[in-house]
């Protein structure tokens, strides 16, 4: 009984001392802090913003900046110059006047920056859940909102929101044509034209729900892009609207599994690129939606898509699993890798200056 | 930072050399109470279910501070492990061993409180008047427990008060940011029948000021949109035959908590708030023979959570309810073999906004254990469950485990299980997203730990270490739909590998009038991901978000006739809150003092207390950008009055 006793007190401190071991390891490092960006000056044609959405309620949004010439992306620009965290999911980025409008969504305000350094000159607040701005002038820009059934008016001169006008619910992407802003909605069928001049909604062109992007094309027409709505499982889809006429011209649907984004297009105009899981492009001549992506996702979840003005380069971002920094993938104008860094958390627009 | 890292490692050095000190002291007879109670067998589970683990439970001497106000609050005080807390009176979730809310079931009397919605239980929302016996269990145990015991569990049992006479008990506190607790406590109970009633109402401002780090120049800011108040009343009755072969009891509670939300640092102003109503209630059967004991169970558990974000928004509304039945008996073969086995049926129903249609879920799992008792010195346990879900048979779990008692004052503990954790009905069936092919969380679970217990004249001590290790299988965890990055799904996309160490240190030393209680505690635990989701993924091997690698707590407490004077220090180490390491929040101390006095006079006793809580006035975030306060002060008083129950013993 001894003897057994003994091997139970080996027993047990032997297995005792085997997890401790391997319960012990070396510590975590910490993020190696970032160099100072204190005295960079960007310039036209350097580079690409990165607008990071960040973690709903996480507070951890950003714009990053990458540098064509030598590869490099800062991934906190604004916080590195301003010494203050951007907010809470950066949704956008316009340039305006000469300054970079920063719309940040969850903190219910629009930072005024610098574009050279992303050094904050004013701070736009009131709204309640802001998404994109657009100038419709020289002193004035709308801002849509996602919560509040109504889109807001910026007085671009003195950079304060001076009121806003009724929206038959969220609005979303906004083009403006001539003296007529186009709007798209997520949850309304429609897309709204609004006299920029009396701030009315003056006419609504049917299409389908989910309307998340807008593009113009080299003709002077305007593409939507539809992901659907899932709650009826009604499809989304990619349509052609002339502008003069308000007329739906091309109407092409997806499958109520797919959910298509950010349109966007080549300078030219005349190619049109989206996401669909992969990547994805078309001439706007086209009468079919492409069947074949353009850039395969493999495990990647694409996120955000660019077309560099200059010379056709496609920039997409890789938001990984939504809790990490994300990536920016560039690649040449026929697809081919060229370059890979890391960028914010959930990476989502582009925006080329 | 450095300051951070020293002050961490001097609580660490500190314990490792007080340890072996304290070991040195002789282990003559004579118990004392101990602050720190032994804990009490409530059902025929837990000497099965327990058998090989650590249960712990909150210090008596925080407990008797914290009657009233939640388990948020008691939790905090305690230390015991870190809590996920969006701020005063906001939603409060358990991290037991890295493990997620979800994976740490609350019971209450045996019932799991966790949501069938979400499956958290909201510690904001358990307030700590209606528990007698709070015990943490830091392993996994769903062979024991069912589905969700993979991180650990907390049990919240009410005691049945046949024989203990007449009780009345008030607790209250007042404190800063508009803070008035109050509960009240009334039983009388003879040999045959008992009756319990407990009242409770709390409420608070938190408009506590606060450093807006998130403004530039950091200006000081008040926090809005922050009030809560909570209310709600509990009673029980029991009664028994005369000869103590049957028993029931019937429970009810019913509660309503309406709760501003606070925006962060970063978010707008915002009018969101959200009501918590739940009732329920639960009636019990006891049979007691020599041969068979059993216990038939029968609830109902009802919620319902009204959510309201803006007024161009649909108010987010959850009802649910659920039924629950099972029999549970215990049968002794021998002296030395033991068996348990029963049956638990439980229906679900949610109607939530999200989900179309109304769901219903029926679950039905069976379970059996075996006790083999080798000597006074040497038992171990076999639990197995076998769980049918909407009449799917999930994989057989079980556990082994022993214990053995070296000597009068060393044990070992053991176990290893294999663990599980349903999907949720918003996993299931959200919409848009909710993902019904999603697989039951595998978790496996080895734990192993030494006891030491000294008892000396003048002198008692309690240390256990334990070290474990626990691989969890899919994990399941939300992310955009691939393919469609506007849709939120849970898949099955984790394999978490955890492994720790905890020490803990209870002592108490008596000279004449003067007592000191010491508790000192330390958590080390690692919980990475270890399988990539993505070529890019750069957040495999490392830690997993809001887990803190370290976490020690220590309290003293130095009483001198009535007189009493407390310290208690929480060092909460530092959290990455991006996978891939690339943002954290710092480590952070907590610091509190407490000063009271006693007073007892014949069949009362009266406790008037004064606190300051994070007595440093440490700036600190236990969430990303969740303002919390700096010092406050809350002043406790605690009338009692015990009338034993003299005849009919």
């Amino acid at each position: 009984m001894k003897k057994n006793e003994n091997l139970l007190w080996i027993g047990m401190l032997t297995t005792l001392l085997i997890i401790t071991n391997s319960s012990c390891e070396k510590e975590d490092p910490l993020p190696v802090v970032p160099p100072s960006t204190t005295g960079i000056s960007i310039g036209i044609g350097d580079g690409v913003f990165v607008t990071n959405e960040g973690n709903f309620l996480g507070g951890n949004a950003k714009v990053s900046f990458y540098n064509f010439s030598d590869g490099t992306a800062v991934e906190d620009l604004f916080s590195s110059t301003n010494s203050l965290p951007l907010g809470d999911i950066c949704q956008s980025m316009t340039l305006i006047n000469g300054k970079e409008y920063i719309v940040v969504n969850n903190s219910g305000k629009i930072e005024v920056c610098n574009p050279s350094n992303l050094l904050r000159v004013a701070t736009i607040t009131g709204f309640t859940s802001p998404r994109f701005i657009v100038p419709v002038s020289a002193s004035k820009a709308y801002v849509s909102d996602y919560i509040s059934n109504s889109i807001s008016i910026v007085n671009l001169v003195n950079n304060t929101r001076t009121g806003s006008f009724p929206f038959p619910g969220a609005s979303e992407a906004m083009v403006l044509v001539g003296n007529d802003v186009f709007v798209s909605s997520i949850n309304r069928d429609k897309v709204y034209v609004i006299n920029s001049t009396t701030d009315l909604i003056v006419d609504s062109i049917p299409v389908a729900k989910g309307g998340n992007s807008l593009q113009l094309d080299g003709n002077g027409d305007l593409w939507v892009l539809c992901y659907g709505d899932y709650v009826t499982s009604s499809p989304g889809g990619l349509y052609r609207i002339n502008t003069s006429t308000h007329g739906v011209e091309l109407s092409l649907p997806f499958t109520t599994a797919e959910s298509p984004t950010k349109l966007c297009a080549n300078n030219a105009g005349d190619t049109l690129y989206y996401l669909n899981y992969s990547v994805y492009r078309c001439p706007i001549t086209t009468i079919a939606l492409p069947t074949l992506p353009f850039i395969t996702a493999t495990t990647q979840s694409f996120y955000g898509l660019g077309i560099r003005p200059l010379n056709g380069e496609v920039f997409v971002t890789d938001a990984i699993d939504y809790a990490q920094r994300g990536k920016l993938l560039r690649y040449t104008p026929s697809g081919t890798l060229l370059d890979t860094e890391l960028v914010g958390i959930i990476p989502a627009g582009i925006y080329f200056y | 930072m450095n300051i951070k890292k020293k002050k961490k490692n001097l609580f660490v050095l500190l314990f490792a050399f007080l340890s072996p000190a304290l070991f040195l002291y002789g282990q003559d007879s004579i118990v004392k109470n101990l602050h720190f109670d032994l804990v009490s067998i409530s059902s025929f589970r837990n000497s099965f279910a327990n058998n090989g683990l650590l249960i712990e439970k909150p210090d008596s001497i925080q407990r008797s501070r914290n009657e009233v106000g939640t388990l948020t609050d008691l939790f905090v005080q305690n230390g015991l492990f870190f809590i996920k807390s969006y701020g005063c009176g906001n939603l409060a979730t358990t991290s037991i061993r890295g493990a997620s809310a979800s994976q740490t079931p609350l019971l209450w009397n045996g019932l799991n409180l966790q949501s069938p919605t979400n499956g958290t239980v909201d510690l904001s929302l358990v307030p700590a008047i209606l528990c007698d016996v709070i015990t943490i269990q830091n392993a996994g145990g769903s062979a024991g427990w069912g589905s969700g015991a993979i991180g650990g569990l907390i049990q919240a049992n009410n005691v049945e008060l046949f024989n203990e006479g007449f009780k009345l008990k008030y607790v209250g506190t007042i404190g800063s940011f508009g803070e008035a607790q109050n509960g009240i406590k009334i039983s009388s109970g003879n040999s045959k029948c008992y009756a319990d009633v407990r009242v409770y109402f709390q409420q608070s401002k938190n408009d506590f000021t606060f450093r807006n780090l998130g403004i530039a120049n950091f200006p000081l800011d008040t926090l809005e949109n922050s009030t809560f108040n909570q209310k709600g009343a509990q009673a029980q009755v029991g009664w028994r035959t005369k000869n103590r072969r049957h028993s029931f009891v019937l429970r009810a509670w019913y509660q309503k908590t309406d709760r501003e939300i606070p925006p962060s640092m970063l978010e707008i102003n915002n009018l969101a708030r959200q009501q918590d109503e739940f009732f329920r209630s639960m009636g019990s059967w006891k049979i007691n023979y020599s041969k068979i004991s059993m216990e038939l169970k029968s609830a109902v558990l009802t919620e319902f959570m009204d959510f309201y974000q803006s007024v161009n928004l649909p108010n987010s509304l959850t009802h649910a309810v659920s039924f629950i039945n099972s029999v549970d008996c215990r049968i002794p073969i021998s002296k030395s073999f033991i068996t348990n086995f029963g049956i638990i049926a439980n229906s679900s129903r949610a109607d939530v906004t999200q989900y179309v249609p109304v769901t219903i879920q029926n679950r039905v799992s069976a379970f059996t254990a075996f006790q083999f008792i080798q000597n006074e010195k040497l038992n171990f346990v076999l639990n197995f469950r076998a769980e049918e879900v909407q009449a799917k048979l999930l994989p057989l779990v079980g556990s082994v485990a022993g214990e053995w008692k070296g000597n009068k004052f060393l044990m070992f503990k053991t176990s290893l299980s294999r663990n599980y954790r349903i999907p949720t009905f918003n996993d299931l069936y959200w919409r848009p997203g909710g993902n019904a092919n999603l697989k039951p969380e595998d978790s496996w679970n080895a734990d192993g730990s030494v006891v030491v217990n000294i008892e000396k004249n003048h002198f008692l001590l309690n240390y256990f270490f334990t070290a474990y290790f626990r691989q969890t299988k899919n994990w399941i965890q939300w992310r955009p739909t691939v393919g469609n990055s506007t849709i939120w799904s849970p898949e099955n996309l984790l394999e978490v590998w955890s492994k720790g160490l905890e020490h803990h240190l209870k002592a108490d030393w008596y000279f004449n009038k003067l007592k000191i209680n010491l508790n000192l505690a330390y958590n080390y635990v690692r919980a990475r991901n270890e399988k990539s989701k993505d070529i890019n993924d750069l957040s495999v091997g490392k830690q997993l978000v809001y887990v803190p690698t370290h976490y020690s707590y220590g309290m003293i407490q130095f009483t001198y006739r009535n007189f009493y004077l407390s310290y208690a220090h929480q060092f909460n180490g530092l959290r990455f809150t991006a996978s891939d390491h690339s943002t954290y929040l710092p480590a952070y101390d907590l610091a509190t003092v407490t000063i009271g006095k006693r007073v007892d006079y014949k069949i009362y006793y009266f406790d008037v207390f004064f606190r300051s809580v994070n007595l440093f006035n440490e700036e600190y975030q236990a969430m990303s950008w969740r303002p919390m306060p700096g010092r406050y002060f809350q002043i406790g008083l605690t009338i009692n009055c015990n009338k034993p129950n003299t005849k009919n013993k």
